[in-house]
């Protein structure tokens, strides 16, 4: 069931004598304005459908007895796997059904829809996973597979079972899995500031920089290989936009203009990084070619600010943060600049601040946060529908969303939530894990789906 | 008597060894004249005159300096005063106003004097827009004394966004006191003379 605040009649009026109010009354005033509630055009959608999920088992992984231990881990990473890309209720295997051949008729007796029996075989360094997904009210095993995993002590190791995880969802559901992925984010520790990458699970947190100077949103290139960030050159330079390769960790400086380069998106073909610079009066979006390493383009006009843009996934479009009508508000233009059109919720007379878009690999939705309930609160628009959107976090105060590559989770900053930290929500089932814990973490990044080749890669 | 004369002679010659002695050990210092009375009356108070007119020019150095000194703090203070804004805004406040306007004449007589200009902002909003909005912020301030003719190269442009929060918090009090503009001066601020 969802809520909607609509003004009523009553209300309207009221907003009406308020607005005259404020003409009568000082400037400062017209920014006044309730904060505490959500605001118009806003509906709150944090009271979820009960979404009916499929039961799934996952066996102990068997095989091998003298890879036990690594069996007892791939169990565990693809359980929880499994388990976070909330599409089935996870139930334990009962020890009679733990080993030997699959019994349909009891897995079916306990209401399991899909039953995941795996083996491990030893394979040169590392090993060979072999997965069959069983249908049990069809009585078949609905796909088998095996895949090569890396010795269980090697960087690769759990990213290789996340990419098994997600073979399995894709088979199960048709949808790609969000396991084999990473997230980077930036926090600030004492004086120095730190960008971090982890892996969708939380395990394998990793520093990648430490600078006195600020960091500014990182972002990952689509084959997950390189991470762009803005960085402010020692304590009072400017801020430049910088792209680092995770492999090598070499860095280059893609802009060092006056002031700022800043808040980059790759163009999802990785061809262009679209980003903010200081320019004027104010900051426009531009564009650069990555492939020739030259020719910035500018896409945005006005004397305000421009920054956060977010490409559409076929990158025909570019949605990104504005204060151009006098208030932050997230708006979508060709990828080739142009006129821009106002997506979020727009009232004379409110005040509303929207920011921090993130275009859904799904293309129909751009996730942001807005001021409402006395803080800030994730939000969804349909890229689709301009004007409307629906609040999906309402506890705290959360910012900066980014989408998983399933197209269904995201991961925010929160603080409130008896903590603070990174946490991941599903948007359709609106279940929230935590992700890192820790304060002053910020500007969350969710990177593409990892293939293989780059997991190997980048784990190096 | 000829045992005193024995006596005497005894005790002479000994004044005789012991002043041997003593010259052997400290060679006598030339004596000075004894200068007449009234004469060293007027050098005395001529040393204690000028010493006290040495003493009054120094004291009166001093607070000149002293006096300079806290002319030279009031108008560093005064042309590093911080200004403020409203939330999410980057117009300049009346009361930033009036703080600008104090600074114009000083900058005017210090023409060498070149400064730091920071735009900070709340930490509400997000990371990045806030950095863009100090931007503006500083942009204001300094568009606004250029408009007094002061040359806008004197500025150097740092956008902080909310990286260096004043007050710690998340008060409306604290936030007001980070949504600012801060000067510092770089050079020429070794000799600041006020407007004549």
């Amino acid at each position: 069931m969802m809520m909607s605040y609509g003004l009523s009649n009553k209300r309207f009026s009221f907003a009406l004598m308020a607005v005259l109010l404020v003409f009568a009354a000082s400037a400062a005033s017209a920014q006044g304005g309730d904060t505490t509630r959500i605001p118009t055009g806003v509906v709150l959608g944090t009271r979820y459908t009960v979404l009916q999920r499929p039961l799934l088992a996952i066996r102990p992984v068997g095989g091998d007895p003298a890879l036990a231990a690594t069996a007892q881990q791939v169990t565990q990473i693809l359980e929880r796997d499994l388990d976070y890309s909330d599409r089935f209720q996870i139930v334990a295997t009962p020890a009679n059904l733990a080993t030997g051949e699959v019994s349909y008729e009891l897995w079916r007796s306990l209401n399991v829809v899909f039953l995941v029996a795996a083996e491990l075989a030893p394979s040169g360094a590392g090993s060979t996973l072999t997965v069959t997904v069983h249908d049990i009210p069809f009585t078949r095993a609905k796909q088998t597979q095996s895949f090569v995993l890396p010795a269980a002590g090697s960087p690769e190791f759990r990213m290789a079972v996340h990419t098994v995880s997600d073979e399995i969802v894709r088979w199960l559901t048709g949808q790609p899995g969000a396991a084999a992925s990473r997230i980077a984010y930036t926090r600030w520790v004492g004086s120095n500031y730190e960008l971090w990458i982890v892996d969708s699970d939380g395990e394998n947190a990793r520093r990648i920089i430490s600078a006195p100077g600020a960091i500014y949103s990182p972002t990952f290139s689509p084959d997950g290989r390189r991470i762009a960030y803005g960085a402010r050159r020692g304590e009072f330079g400017r801020v430049e936009l910088r792209e680092r390769d995770l492999v090598t960790n070499e860095e280059r400086v893609i802009s060092n203009r006056p002031l700022m380069s800043f808040t980059p998106s790759y163009a999802p073909n990785g061809k262009r990084i679209a980003f903010s610079i200081a320019i004027g009066s104010g900051n426009e979006i531009h564009d650069y070619d990555l492939e020739k390493n030259c020719c910035m383009r500018r896409l945005t006009r006005g004397p305000r600010s421009d920054v956060s843009p977010t490409y559409s996934p076929d990158g025909s479009r570019i949605a990104f943060h504005s204060d151009r009508a006098g208030q932050s508000h997230i708006y979508v233009m060709s990828a080739e600049g142009g006129e821009a059109t106002l997506i979020t919720p727009y009232t004379f007379g409110n005040r509303a601040f929207f920011t921090s878009p993130d275009w859904s690999p799904t293309g129909t939705e751009i996730a942001f946060h807005g001021e409402s309930l006395g803080g800030y609160q994730i939000m969804i628009a349909d890229a689709a529908r301009p004007g409307s959107a629906r609040q999906i976090t309402d506890r705290g105060s959360n910012e900066d969303p980014s989408w998983a590559p399933d197209g269904r989770h995201l991961v925010y900053a929160g603080v409130g939530r008896g903590g603070s930290g990174l946490y991941v929500i599903d948007t359709q089932s609106g279940r929230i894990r935590t992700l890192v814990s820790g304060s002053r973490i910020q500007m969350p990044e969710w990177s593409g789906s990892l293939t293989p080749a780059a997991v190997a890669r980048a784990d190096n | 008597m000829l045992r005193i004369r024995s006596l005497a002679v005894v005790a002479m010659s000994a004044v005789v060894v012991l002043s041997a002695c003593s010259r052997k050990q400290e060679p006598q210092q030339p004596t000075p004249p004894p200068p007449t009375e009234p004469a060293r009356d007027t050098a005395a108070e001529r040393r204690a005159r000028e010493e006290q007119a040495r003493r009054d020019s120094l004291a009166a150095a001093e607070r000149e300096a002293a006096a300079r000194r806290a002319e030279m703090e009031r108008i560093r203070a005064t042309i590093e005063e911080m200004v403020f804004f409203d939330y999410d805004q980057a117009t300049i406040r009346d009361d930033s106003r009036a703080a600008l306007d104090r600074k114009v004449p000083l900058l005017r007589s210090n023409p060498n004097v070149t400064l730091r200009l920071e735009g900070h902002a709340d930490e509400r909003g997000s990371v990045e827009y806030n950095l863009a909005l100090s931007l503006r912020r500083a942009n204001a301030i300094r568009d606004y004394l250029a408009g007094f003719g002061i040359d806008a190269n004197r500025f150097e442009i740092v956008p902080m966004g909310e990286e260096r929060p004043l007050e710690p918090g998340q008060s409306e009090a604290a936030y007001a006191r980070n949504r600012r503009g801060e000067f510092h001066i770089t050079s020429g601020g070794d000799n600041l003379v006020a407007p004549r």
